[in-house]
Formats: structure tokens, sequence, C-alpha cells
């Protein structure tokens, strides 16, 4: 199993798409820093009263949760599409090794990269803030965690692509599949009675990954909550992926 | 050595492969004929685990491919060298695969070599010709040094040296002791390579014999110029042999060229030309397809 997850690494590694969503990554970056400037534009012209920057992750988080699940969907959409599966499927004793392989990678991978993109995202947030009372300390309650929390959650979402591509297994079916499905929730969200609108829109993973942090007022379900409805996520996820490629002719 | 048994797969009320049961050896290269749609592919996908049996079994090694302790030691395969992905380099594909088997990097750049890739090792497998990636494909094949190969049309796209150099490799590997299965539709190929022959169509096994026997079986007649041509008909015919006619030869068959030299000598026959006819084992595959 170990041979098969260096396998996997070498393969997500040796792929150009896996560089192109991460360079695409740094533009949450740059949306953070643009929006912390015009809020901080707005504090300076109409004083205090106007929506806080905080972390600033916020602004972006959406963004880089569907980015992360790309990172999953292509690290085995171009096995499907090329039909390279059958060569990977021979050389292991089990297909779902293959799934939990690929799952481990890519959740290693998004959860230090999605680490690394928060705290960058963080500092250019309080960078542009500057001295304004509208940014927020890593000694703030809620702030460090809601950083950290970020790269649960790219993991969880990696993790989610990689799984929708395996049971649609079309490139183009599970792009699609993950922007529509991560953000779905917060969408149907407002057409549902209470209290199943707020039920339903806290089950986004950026809802999720929020209310793990403890950031108030983020959802419905709390801390334990919500790092039950994440883990629930993964492990729902991978069993279908499991049983569909062990059960498909390939 | 390779199992078919029984083996079935049906896809709704079709059949693609029906009741299959044939043994692969080894120490000698068998041939998987049959034309586009028989049920070649289909056939070695089930071997390999990929496709799901309806009924009947396959086995590697006495067991099912899910069973291998190490598959990638055990068995190599090559279905489709176009099942890459572009993006990768030569080596950095080969070195993937061989980590999932657990196979050290050096034998990467081994079994490059031995394919005559060494020079595009850096290179990425999108820029490589249909040639190169057979090539690459016979690569991943040999990493785990496996004891049965499988390989499905392996000559399709290769030039006549690459041809030359996959017939004398699976022909040495086979010499090794291994078992070697290849598919393909072109009977000829497989009469150089092949020292047995399976064959099936529509899913069905119609033959399964040794190619020298096949070609002893099919149409082999003796053709016969004669400037008396009648007299040795009616020698021959009485001789128990069977004589076409055709414009100014006879074809003979039933008779040996020895025999049909030894009755026209015998009876004052003069002969100019007496030479034995094989079928081609192209003809024969029409002829027990049809």
């Amino acid at each position: 199993m170990i041979d098969v997850v260096a396998s996997e690494w070498l393969k997500l590694r040796s792929l150009r798409s896996t560089y192109y969503v991460m360079a695409s990554l740094l533009s949450a970056v740059v949306l953070t820093g643009l929006s912390a400037f015009s809020i901080s534009r707005y504090y300076d012209l109409n004083g205090p009263g106007g929506a806080p920057v905080g972390t600033g992750l916020s602004t972006s988080a959406d963004v880089v949760f569907v980015l992360f699940g790309v990172l999953g969907v292509l690290a085995v959409s171009g096995e499907f599409q090329s039909g390279m599966i059958r060569l990977s499927l021979i050389r292991i004793r089990r297909p779902w090794m293959l799934i939990v392989a690929k799952a481990a990678v890519v959740a290693a991978v998004a959860a230090v990269a999605g680490q690394v993109l928060a705290f960058a995202a963080y500092f250019t947030a309080q960078a542009v803030v500057g001295a304004r009372p509208i940014g927020a300390s890593l000694s703030d309650p809620a702030a460090l965690p809601e950083v950290l929390a970020t790269g649960v959650g790219a993991a969880v979402a990696a993790v989610t692509g990689l799984c929708l591509a395996t049971l649609l297994r079309s490139t183009a079916g599970a792009l699609i599949s993950v922007v529509a499905v991560m953000p779905g929730p917060a969408m149907i969200e407002r057409f549902l009675p209470a209290p199943w609108n707020d039920w339903t829109g806290s089950l986004t993973i950026t809802s999720l990954t929020r209310q793990l942090a403890g950031v108030p007022d983020s959802g419905a379900f709390g801390a334990a909550g919500a790092g039950a409805a994440l883990l629930g996520y993964v492990v729902i996820l991978i069993l279908l992926a499991a049983a569909a490629i062990t059960r498909r002719d390939a | 050595m390779i199992q078919v048994i029984e083996l079935t797969k049906a896809y709704g009320s079709t059949r693609a492969v029906s009741e299959l049961t044939f043994d692969v050896n080894p120490g000698q290269v068998t041939g998987f004929l049959g034309h586009n749609g028989a049920g070649k592919s289909t056939t070695m996908r089930m071997i390999l685990g990929l496709h799901k049996p309806t009924s009947g079994k396959a086995l590697i090694n006495g067991v099912l491919k899910r069973d291998l302790r190490n598959p990638m030691r055990e068995v190599g395969a090559m279905l489709d060298a176009a099942e890459v992905q572009g993006g990768r380099s030569a080596f950095d594909h080969l070195h993937a695969l061989a980590y999932a088997g657990g196979i050290e990097r050096r034998r990467v750049a081994q079994v490059l070599e031995q394919v005559g890739l060494a020079g595009a090792a850096r290179k990425r497998i999108s820029g490589f010709s249909h040639g190169m990636r057979q090539r690459l494909g016979i690569a991943a094949v040999l990493l785990g040094d496996p004891g049965v190969i499988i390989l499905d049309e392996p000559v399709n796209g290769l030039d006549p040296d690459g041809i030359r150099w996959l017939r004398k490799l699976l022909r040495s590997l086979a010499a090794e002791g291994r078992t070697v299965l290849l598919s393909s539709h072109l009977m000829t190929e497989m009469s150089l390579t092949a020292d047995r022959l399976v064959i099936i169509e529509r899913g069905r096994l119609i033959e399964d014999t040794t190619v020298a026997e096949l070609l002893a079986r099919f149409r082999s007649d003796v053709l016969v110029r004669s400037p008396h041509a009648d007299r040795l008909t009616q020698v021959l015919q009485a001789a128990g042999a069977t004589v076409r006619p055709a414009e100014g030869e006879l074809l003979v068959t039933g008779l040996s060229a020895s025999a049909i030299g030894d009755l026209a000598y015998a009876n004052g026959c003069a002969v100019h030309e007496l030479a034995p006819r094989h079928a081609s084992l192209e003809e024969a595959f029409i002829e027990i397809t049809q």
C-alpha cells in the first residue's frame, strides 16, 4: 500500500495540471488582497460601521475550495480519459487501493498547500489593512483556528473532487459537478424554509470549515458537528468511489 | 501459465465471449487470433481482472489475478499503447508504475535501454510516435520481469525494424520459459512469431492448434506441369489423387510431390514442373473463420 501511495505521489507531481492548479490558487491571495483593499477604502471614507476584513479568508474561501476540488478531479480523471487506469489497476492487488492511495496523496498535498495559502492570504489581508482596526490578530479568538482549518477544508475538497471524478469517469463531468456541487447548498439555501435553509447552507465545505474553527455565526452545527460532517463527506465519498472502481469493468 | 476456463462475458443479450476454454503454456509464444471484435481484448481484460466475467474464470499461475501476491512481478500486460498520459516523461511514467510494484528505480533505466528508448527517457510521451509508444508499452510490461506476458495487438504501428525487434524479443522471452500471449488479427505476422494459435470468432473458440499443424491441414496441393497432362491425370486419379486442371497446369491433392514424380516416371510422362504449394495462413484463417 505504501508503494501505491509513492506511485500516486510521483504521478501527481509529474502532472503539469497539478502546477497549473497551484498557480491559479495564487489568484485567491490576490482576491483576498483586493477585497481587503476595497474594505479598507470604505473604512477610510466612511469610518467604522462597515464589515471588517477579519482574517480575510472568507473573501476567497469558495474559490480556494473549488480549485482544490479541481486538483482532486485532475488527479484521476486523466487516467480514465486516457485509459491509463487499466495500466495502473493491473499493477495493484485491489482496485480500491488506487483510490485510497490517490485520496491520501491529494489530501496531503491539498492540506499543505491550503495551509500555506491560508497564511499567505491572512498576511496579505493584514498588510493591506495596516493599522486600521478592521483586521484580525492571530491571537484573536477563532482567527488562528480559521487559518488552520483552511488546510482541513482543502483536503476535504480535494478528496471530494477525486471521488466525484472516479464516480463520473469524465473530466468535464467531474469539473462541472465540482463547480456545481461544492457551493450548491449555499445556492439552494434561499429557496428553503427555516430552519432547513440554515442547515443546508451550513453544509458547504466553506461553511463547515469556518464552523470547525469556531468562527461566530458561521453555521448551524458547531465545531464538533462540522468536524463530523467533513469526516462524513470524506468517508462516504471514498467508500462510494472504491465501490464504483471495484464493481465496474475497467 | 494462463488457464481460461468456460469464460463468458455477456453485455445484455449479446455474448462478447462465449464459454471460451484454452490454456496458454509457458515456454512458447501463443498467438490469439480473431477478426476485430471477435472478443480478444475482452478475454484479455478478463484474464487481467479488469472485466468481470459473466461466468467462468481465468487463472494466472493457477490463481485469479486478484489473488496474485505481487501482480507486477507475475504478469505484465500491454493492452493499448495509446493508453498513457502524454504530459509525463517516459521515465516518470515508468517510474510511477515501478513504484506501485515496489520495483527499484534502476530497473526503469534498464528497460528503457532494452526497448531502445534510453535517449528519449526525459521527453514527454505526447511527442512520441506510435511506434515509440508501443516500445514504451513493452518497457512497462518488462518492468516487473514477469513470467506471464499479455500483449494486445503489439505489432500495430511498429515499423518493419520494430516488428523484427519485437518478434525476436518475444521469442527470447518465451525461450526463457515465460508464458507469452499476444493477440493479432494478422495471421501472417502470427505465423512468424507464434508457436501455438488460439483462434476465436464471435467470442467462441474455433481452433486451438500449432502453426505447423494448421499449415499442414489447409489446402496443400502440388502444382504439376506436364506435356502429357491428359495421361498423367488418368494415372494420378487411378492412384487416388484429386486432380484439377488449371491453365495448362494440374493442381493435385492427395499425393505428395515425390509420389507424383515417381508415378510420372513409371508411366513415361515428362514433368516440367513439380511444386508443392501451401495455403498461406491468411487463407487458412479466412477459411476457418467463415
